[in-house]
């Protein structure tokens, strides 16, 4: 701003200040070289032009500069700055990140509700559902849940049939090879605190235990349970010698007395019964077994039920039975049909697994763009 | 360096259905714009920045946002609109490179190993005309920047690149009286850096007072 040597207008009208006067004329000339003046500024300039040669010269030097500047070079553009159609391209809105997040997040919401409505509906399902049967003399019905049942016999034709069993298994039972632990008569009508409950565990051949054994306790109205093991007997062919039967059955916490143990119960009849093919009835010395009676209805029974006959032959049964948990006689548990599933939270959590994954992609994605 | 670039002429007519088509979301209508103003707006983006890997960040972000932002255009000149974008957008640029001093443009842009030189258009002239361009071209991109950000981009629409005052006024977003009176100081002002630049302006394009 050195150079400007502009008169201030000698006509100036408005009684601007000279800086300002050499301002207002120093902005018309370089509007004056763009030809960017109105009709009436134009006039002004050209008539100031032709009076005053300084503003000649300072129109001089704006248009040299101007042309100057004009030659500016120019760049060329290293690149083409097109955009990427894969990646600026418009998707549909279901496609869209935002979307994905959107709806993942309503299913992350459905699948907490579908959870917490099938959550409240296990806790309002009465009880006893029809498959917690009872028994038609109104005992309940104890389910065996677990049963593991090995059966070795080296030698061919013969069966081993292992046998715990009260006076009161009946024939079918044993026909199916089916332990059970089988209501028995009350032992003792002074005693109805405690119920005497056999333990009937049959093995009739190789080919019955291979199939899944079932083992149902039945206990009687009174609140306990005894389940007394009378005996075990094992028959096979040429068995020599001591087959051993073990028979667990446990209940904590104990609170009544063992109605009976092992073979001080022998009142109940204990049977040793051979198999199709056994040539001898051989008693099994060696087979002892413990039960406990239960404060129902918070017992949980285990029973452990293992018999093994080694012969001469080698012949082995093995056979564990494991009964959990034996549920109170009021509530029963079911028999046959299995745990109801929970349907409900099972698609809740398909569904929360689901939708967290959609808005986790879509957040991730949509943070990624921006 | 080989040049890949493309430029396009379009007819007004022609400009304005490219731009209702981008504004549908067709890329490719929109890279036809990009194609036909990519070459002023590097200019001006180096003109107004001063650095070409900048002045190439500064561009491909401006035709992202102008893309991104399509639907708010309405009437009027497209030039402009795109421009008033491609100006804030390099003086955001401005102002982040400043807000760390210790960071040159060139460590702002992503790739700094890269030195970028400027191309010019004339690379057939001979070799003396091509170093006094490039001599030309220096000095007076010392002068636009030492200017004030408004009076730089005034000077740079108006006399680098040709503009017309309405489009300026629309570009800078103020109103005619202000772009002159601003185009007034920023020449006034270059013509003093150029003049004391003197003797480093090669002889053909020294002011003569």
């Amino acid at each position: 701003m050195t150079n400007p040597t502009i008169p201030a207008s000698q006509n100036n009208d408005s009684g601007a200040t000279p800086e300002k006067a050499r301002e207002d004329l120093s902005i018309a000339l370089s509007a004056y070289l763009d030809n960017a003046l109105s009709a009436s500024e134009r006039a002004r300039v050209t008539q100031r032009l032709d009076s005053e040669p300084e503003v000649r010269a300072e129109l001089e030097r704006l248009r040299e500069l101007k042309t100057l500047l004009g030659q500016t070079p120019r760049l060329t553009v290293p690149r083409d700055f097109t955009l990427d159609a894969t990646q600026f391209g418009r998707i549909p809105w279901w496609a869209s990140f935002r979307t994905m997040q959107r709806l993942g997040g309503i299913g992350v919401a459905a699948a907490l509700i579908l959870i917490a409505a099938g959550s409240l509906l296990d806790a309002r399902r009465p009880p006893a559902a029809p498959s917690m049967s009872r028994s038609e003399d109104g005992t309940a019905i104890a389910a065996l849940y677990t049963q593991t049942a090995t059966f070795e016999s080296t030698e061919s034709g013969a069966a081993l049939d292992g046998i715990i069993a009260t006076d009161s298994a009946t024939t079918e039972d044993r026909k199916r090879g089916v332990p059970t632990i089988e209501p028995a008569e009350p032992q003792s009508a002074g005693d109805g605190s405690v119920n005497a409950t056999a333990v009937n565990a049959t093995a009739t051949s190789a080919t019955a235990l291979k199939q899944p054994p079932q083992a149902t306790a039945q206990a009687s109205p009174p609140l306990q349970a005894t389940i007394v093991l009378t005996t075990a007997a094992f028959s096979g062919a040429a068995i020599a010698s001591p087959a051993e039967t073990t028979s667990i059955m446990s209940a904590a916490p104990v609170t009544a007395p063992t109605e009976a143990q092992g073979t001080a119960s022998s009142d109940t009849a204990a049977n040793a019964e051979t198999g199709s093919s056994s040539q001898s009835d051989q008693d099994d010395p060696g087979s002892s077994s413990i039960a406990q009676s239960t404060p129902l209805p918070t017992a949980t029974l285990i029973l452990t039920s293992t018999a093994t006959a080694t012969s001469t032959i080698t012949a082995t049964l093995t056979a564990t039975a494991t009964v959990i948990p034996i549920t109170p006689p009021t509530e029963t548990t079911p028999t046959a049909s299995p745990p109801s599933v929970p349907l409900l939270q099972i698609i809740g959590l398909t569904l929360l697994i689901f939708s967290g994954m959609l808005f986790g992609v879509g957040y991730m994605r949509s943070r990624v763009r921006t | 360096m080989s040049t890949i670039a493309t430029t396009l002429e379009l007819s007004a007519s022609d400009e304005l259905l490219l731009v209702e088509r981008a504004q549908r979301g067709e890329v490719e209508a929109f890279n036809t714009l990009v194609l036909k103003y990519q070459q002023q707006t590097y200019n001006v983006a180096y003109r107004l920045l001063g650095d070409a890997h900048a002045a190439q960040d500064a561009t491909q972000n401006a035709f992202i946002s102008a893309y991104q932002s399509l639907t708010q255009f309405g009437t009027g000149s497209f030039r402009a609109w795109l421009f008033r974008i491609v100006t804030n957008t390099c003086f955001d640029y401005q102002r982040r490179a400043k807000r760390r001093p210790q960071a040159s443009l060139d460590e702002l842009t992503e790739d700094v190993e890269v030195q970028v030189s400027p191309v010019f258009e004339a690379d057939d002239d001979s070799p003396e005309e091509q170093a006094a361009q490039r001599a030309l071209s220096a000095i007076i991109q010392d002068c636009l920047t030492s200017l004030p950000d408004d009076q730089r981009l005034v000077a740079v629409l108006c006399d680098i690149q040709g503009y017309e005052y309405t489009e300026i006024s629309r570009i800078a977003n103020a109103p005619i009286g202000t772009v002159k009176s601003r185009l007034s100081r920023a020449r006034r002002a270059l013509r003093d850096c150029l003049q004391s630049a003197g003797e480093l302006l090669p002889s053909m394009y020294r002011l003569v007072k």
